[in-house]
C-alpha cells in the first residue's frame, strides 16, 4: 500500500471515529458525573488564573493534590466557548490522536502500512478504547497520546530528542502516567542486559532523566499527599470498599472481552516472538511497557479502565506486527490470495465482535449523565446556602452545578476522613432508623439530603427508610429526585 | 578538595541544621522539634541522656553534628557529603534530641581510630553500648561480618533475604513490619532516608552489576532492614548508600552521554530534587510538635490555682511533661477511651487520676483521634461538667468541673 493511500485511509479512519464519538457525546447535553470535577478545576483556573488546591466544597472542604496541566490547557476554552462544549469536544479531539500515534508506531516496528491501518482501527474502535472517556473530560484523554507521543519518540531517541524531552515533560505536568513508561523502560533494559542484547546507551540516559523529572514533578504535586498519607498516596487513598468495588470488575474473560480477542492473540503472538526468537529492540521496548502495565494493574496502581486501555492500544500495536507475519506467510503460499479471504473474515468478526459491542457500550455510557431533574435540584439548591448529601458519583455535579458542599465524591486523595464520610454516607441512605441518620447529618452540619435514582441504585433502597418524621421535610421533586431539608439537629448546644 | 568547595559544604550544612531551629525560634516555639526529644531531656537511660543532663542546652545536637561533619570531612570529600548533609535523616539527627546524634561520631571517630590503632578503637565500643545497646551490637556484628567472614555472608544469603522479606512484610517478634515504617524523608518520615539518593545508590548497583561485591549488597540490606527498626542505626546505613549515589553521579558526570542535553537537563533536575527536599523537611521540622500554642495552652493550666493533672494525647506526652509542672496523664490515639460518649463511662478514670484540664489540638481533632467531633469529643462539646477555658488556633484547654469529679 503506497503511502498516500494509508494517509488517506487513516485520515478517514479518524474522522469516522472522531465523528461517531463527537455524535455520541453531543447527541446528550450534559458531561457525565465526573466530568464536573474536570470542569471545576479548569473553570477555577480561567476565573483566578490559579489551580484548586484549596476546595471548600468537596468532602465539606479539603486540599487537593493534582497535577495541573490539563485544567491550563482547558481553562481558556472554558472562557471562549461553552464550557460543557469545550469539554466534551476538546477532550475527545486529543484522544482522538491516540489512533494517529498507534498507526505512526505500529508503522515503525512492522514496517507494513496495512498492518499499521488495522492496528489502528483495532485500536479506535474495541469496546473499552472507543467507549471509555467519551464523555467524562478526563485528563488521561490528553495524557494517554503524550504517553504513546513519548514511545513514539522513544522508538528512535537521538533523532527525535527534542520530542521526547517535550511529550515526557508533558506528560510528567498531566499525569503520573509517567512512571509506567519509567517501569517499561527499566524492564527494557533488564531484559536487553539479560540476553546480552547490544542496546543503545541512550535508552538508559532517557530512563535516568525521565526516572529523576517523573520523580520530581511528582513530589511537587503530590507532595502533600505523600508527607500526609506516604506512600499510600500512591493508591490514591482509596477506602478498602471503594477499591475492592473497582477491582471486583476484574476477571480474565472480561478483560479478554474488553481488550478484544484480535489484540490479545495477534499482540501475545508478537510478544512471544519479539521475546523468544527475534527480538527486534523497539518491539521489545514496546512489550516491556505492555509487561510493566499490567504488573501496575496487578499492584493496583492505575485505575482498572485506564490500565486497560493502555494495554489495549499497546497490544493493538503489537498486534499490527502479526498481522504483518501473516500476510507475509499468506504471500509464501500457493495460494496468496488467501490473505484476503483471511483479512476478510477477520474483519467480519472484529465488526461483530467489537464495532458492534463498542457502539453499545458507548451507548451505555453515556446513560451516565446526570438528569435533567438533577440540573432543576441543582439550581433549586444554589438558592440556598445548604451542604448537601448526595452520592458519591454525583458529589461533582452538584459542587460544579449548585455550588454547594457535599459530603463525599469520587477523589479520595489527601481526605483523612474519606473511608469514614463513605461509610456514613452508606448509613443514612440505608438505615432504617432516624436517630443514627439524624446524629450523622448534625455531625456533618448537613442541611439536604438528595435522593435520586443514583442514590436508589449505589444503595440499593428505593426510599429513605426512617421518613416520613417530623425533622425531615421534602422541598423539592422531580420525577424520582427528591431533596429533603433536615430540620432537627441532635447537637445540645 | 578546594578550601572554598569546604567552605561551601560547611555552609550547606550550617543552613540544613541551623534553619530549622531558627525558624522555630524566630516562631516562639520550643527550638527542639519532635516530642520524641523530651524524652531524652526527662529520662536517664544512655549515655546521650547522661551529656544532656550535664550540657542542657537544645543546641548540643547541633554541636554534635558539628563535630560529625568534621569526623565525616576526613572520610568523604565529594558529592557524596553534600548527598549526605541533605538527607532529612541526618537533619533531624542534628536538631532533635536523640540518640544516634551521639552513636554516629563514636561511631565514625571509632573507625578513623580503627584505621590508625585497633585496639584503641576498641575503647569505643562501651560508648557505643551506653547510647544504644542494640545499635551497639548490630555494629559490631556487622564489623565481625565484613572484616572476618564475606564470604559466609554469600552463604547466609538466602536466609538473609528471607528474613529481610519477612521482617519486611509480617509483624512479629514485637516488631513492626516494614511496610508500616516510613523510611523516607520524601514520604513524610522525620527520620527517613532520602528516596531520590536510594535511586542513585541502584542506579550505581545496576552500572556495576557484574563487579559489585555481592557480600556488601547483601550487608548494607540487611542493615536498611535493620534500621527500619533500629532508628539509631540509620545515619551509619546511610553512609555507604551515599558513596554509592555519589559515585554514579560522578560516573554519570565524567560519562559521555549521546543525549548531552538530556545529561544537562538530568542534572539540573537532580539539584532541583535536592532542594525540594531539604526544603521540605526543614518546614516539616519547623511545624513540628511541639509549638507555641501548645505551651501557652499547658501555661495557662499551670497558672490555674486549681489542682489536678493534664489529659492528653500520646503524642505530647513529653513536651508536655517538659513544660509543664502538673501531672500528665496521656492516652494513645487509637485507644478506645477517645471513643466513649457516656460520662459514666469516663468518670472513674477522671477521678482515678484526678484530670482536672484537658488538652486538645488541631491534629487532634482532625484525623489523628477524632475524624469529626465524635467520641469523647463529642462528650465534651456537649456536657456542661467541661467547660473550654482557652482556644487559640485549634489548640484548646477544657476544664474539668469539681462536681463532677
Amino acid at each position: 500500500m503506497d503511502k498516500k493511500t494509508a494517509g488517506a485511509i487513516l485520515a478517514l479512519l479518524l474522522i469516522v471515529i472522531g465523528g461517531l464519538r463527537l455524535t455520541f457525546v453531543l447527541s446528550e447535553p450534559l458531561l457525565a458525573y465526573d466530568g464536573y470535577n474536570e470542569l471545576r478545576l479548569a473553570s477555577h483556573i480561567a476565573e483566578t488564573g490559579l489551580p484548586l488546591y484549596d476546595d471548600p466544597l468537596s468532602y465539606l472542604g479539603r486540599e487537593r493534590s493534582y497535577s495541573p496541566l490539563y485544567y491550563f490547557i482547558l481553562a481558556p476554552f472554558t472562557l471562549t466557548l461553552d464550557p460543557i462544549i469545550a469539554l466534551k469536544t476538546l477532550p475527545n479531539l486529543f484522544y482522538i490522536i491516540t489512533i494517529l500515534l498507534v498507526y505512526l508506531i505500529a508503522q515503525e516496528i512492522a514496517k507494513n502500512r496495512g498492518a499499521s491501518l488495522i492496528a489502528a482501527a483495532l485500536a479506535g474502535l474495541t469496546p473499552i478504547t472507543f467507549s471509555q472517556y467519551l464523555n467524562d473530560a478526563s485528563p488521561y484523554t490528553l495524557a494517554i497520546p503524550l504517553f504513546l507521543l513519548t514511545i513514539y519518540a522513544l522508538l528512535k531517541p537521538k533523532e527525535r530528542l527534542t520530542l521526547l524531552v517535550i511529550s515526557s515533560v508533558l506528560l510528567s505536568l498531566t499525569s503520573p502516567l509517567v512512571f509506567l513508561l519509567i517501569g517499561g523502560l527499566a524492564l527494557f533494559l533488564i531484559l536487553g542486559a539479560v540476553e546480552k542484547l547490544s542496546l543503545d546507551s541512550s535508552y538508559a540516559e532517557v530512563l535516568f532523566f525521565l526516572l529523576f523529572f517523573g520523580l520530581w514533578s511528582t513530589l511537587i504535586f503530590y507532595k502533600q499527599a505523600f508527607l500526609e498519607q506516604g506512600f499510600n498516596a500512591v493508591w490514591a487513598y482509596i477506602p478498602e470498599s471503594v477499591l475492592t468495588q473497582y477491582f471486583s470488575e476484574f476477571t480474565l474473560v472480561g478483560a479478554v472481552s474488553v481488550i478484544g480477542i484480535i489484540p490479545l492473540v495477534f499482540g501475545g503472538y508478537t510478544a512471544y516472538h519479539a521475546l523468544f526468537t527475534r527480538r527486534a529492540h523497539r518491539t521489545l521496548l514496546i512489550v516491556s511497557t505492555t509487561v510493566a502495565t499490567i504488573i501496575a494493574l496487578l499492584l493496583r496502581v492505575l485505575p482498572l479502565k485506564t490500565g486497560m486501555g493502555i494495554l489495549t492500544f499497546l497490544l493493538c500495536i503489537l498486534a499490527a506486527q502479526g498481522f504483518a507475519h501473516l500476510s507475509r506467510f499468506f504471500k509464501k503460499t500457493r495460494i496468496p490470495q488467501i490473505r484476503y479471504w483471511v483479512g476478510g473474515t477477520l474483519l467480519l468478526f472484529f465488526v461483530f465482535a467489537s464495532v458492534f459491542p463498542a457502539l453499545s457500550q458507548a451507548a451505555s455510557e453515556m446513560q451516565d449523565t446526570p438528569t435533567t431533574a438533577h440540573v432543576s435540584a441543582a439550581h433549586w439548591l444554589a438558592q440556598y446556602d445548604a451542604t448537601i448529601l448526595a452520592t458519591p458519583h454525583e458529589g461533582f455535579f452538584f459542587q460544579y452545578m449548585a455550588g454547594t458542599p457535599t459530603l463525599t465524591d469520587e477523589n479520595f486523595l489527601l481526605v483523612e476522613n474519606a473511608g469514614v464520610a463513605y461509610e456514613d454516607t452508606a448509613t443514612i441512605y440505608r438505615t432504617l432508623f432516624v436517630l443514627p441518620a439524624l446524629e450523622l447529618l448534625s455531625n456533618y452540619d448537613i442541611t439536604h439530603i438528595v435522593f435520586s435514582d443514583e442514590a436508589q441504585n449505589t444503595f440499593a433502597r428505593d426510599e429513605l427508610k426512617f421518613l416520613p418524621h417530623s425533622c425531615f421535610e421534602q422541598v423539592f421533586q422531580q420525577g424520582t429526585l427528591k431533596i429533603y431539608e433536615v430540620h432537627c439537629n441532635v447537637k445540645t448546644e | 578538595m578546594s578550601k572554598q568547595n569546604k567552605l561551601l559544604i560547611w555552609f550547606l550544612f550550617l543552613i540544613a541544621i541551623g534553619l530549622p531551629l531558627l525558624i522555630r525560634y524566630l516562631n516562639g516555639a520550643p527550638i527542639t522539634p519532635l516530642d520524641s526529644s523530651y524524652a531524652h531531656v526527662l529520662g536517664n537511660t544512655s549515655l546521650y541522656d547522661s551529656l544532656l543532663h550535664i550540657f542542657t542546652t537544645p543546641f548540643l545536637p547541633l554541636i554534635l553534628g558539628l563535630i560529625s561533619f568534621f569526623l565525616l570531612t576526613q572520610l568523604l570529600r565529594g558529592y557524596d557529603i553534600v548527598l549526605f548533609t541533605i538527607t532529612p535523616l541526618i537533619i533531624t539527627t542534628f536538631t532533635t534530641y536523640n540518640a544516634a546524634a551521639l552513636f554516629f561520631p563514636i561511631a565514625i571517630g571509632m573507625y578513623l581510630i580503627f584505621r590508625t590503632n585497633r585496639y584503641l578503637a576498641l575503647l569505643a565500643i562501651p560508648l557505643l553500648v551506653f547510647t544504644d545497646a542494640l545499635a551497639a551490637s548490630a555494629v559490631v556484628l556487622f564489623t565481625i561480618m565484613y572484616a572476618v567472614r564475606q564470604r559466609l555472608l554469600l552463604i547466609l544469603a538466602p536466609a538473609v533475604l528471607a528474613a529481610s522479606l519477612i521482617i519486611s512484610f509480617k509483624s512479629g517478634f514485637g516488631l513492626t513490619s516494614l511496610a508500616y515504617v516510613p523510611l523516607f524523608g520524601e514520604f513524610g518520615s522525620v527520620f527517613g532516608y532520602s528516596f531520590f539518593i536510594l535511586l542513585l545508590g541502584v542506579v550505581f548497583v545496576v552500572q556495576h552489576w557484574r563487579t559489585i561485591n555481592a557480600a556488601h549488597i547483601l550487608l548494607w540490606l540487611l542493615a536498611f532492614v535493620l534500621s527500619g527498626q533500629l532508628v539509631t542505626l540509620r545515619p551509619l546505613v546511610l553512609l555507604p548508600l551515599v558513596v554509592y549515589a555519589a559515585q554514579a553521579l560522578s560516573e554519570l558526570e565524567k560519562k559521555k552521554w549521546h543525549l548531552s542535553f538530556l545529561k544537562q537537563a538530568s542534572f539540573l533536575l537532580l539539584l532541583c530534587l535536592g532542594v525540594f527536599v531539604l526544603i521540605t523537611h526543614v518546614k516539616l521540622l519547623t511545624e513540628a510538635t511541639p509549638q507555641a500554642e501548645l505551651i501557652d495552652v499547658l501555661a495557662h493550666a499551670d497558672a490555674d490555682p486549681r489542682e489536678g493533672a493534664i489529659l492528653t494525647s500520646s503524642m505530647y506526652e513529653q513536651s508536655a511533661k517538659q513544660y509543664s509542672s502538673r501531672e500528665i496523664v496521656t492516652i494513645d490515639n487509637d485507644d478506645a477511651f477517645w471513643d466513649l460518649v457516656s460520662i459514666t463511662d469516663i468518670r472513674a478514670f477522671i477521678k482515678e487520676n484526678n484530670i482536672r484540664f484537658i488538652a486538645i489540638t488541631p491534629d487532634m481533632t482532625h484525623g489523628d483521634v477524632w475524624q469529626r467531633d465524635e467520641g469523647f469529643r463529642f462528650l465534651i462539646l456537649n456536657n456542661d461538667k467541661f467547660i473550654n477555658v482557652q482556644n487559640k488556633d485549634g489548640y484548646e484547654l477544657w476544664l474539668v468541673l469539681k462536681e463532677f469529679v
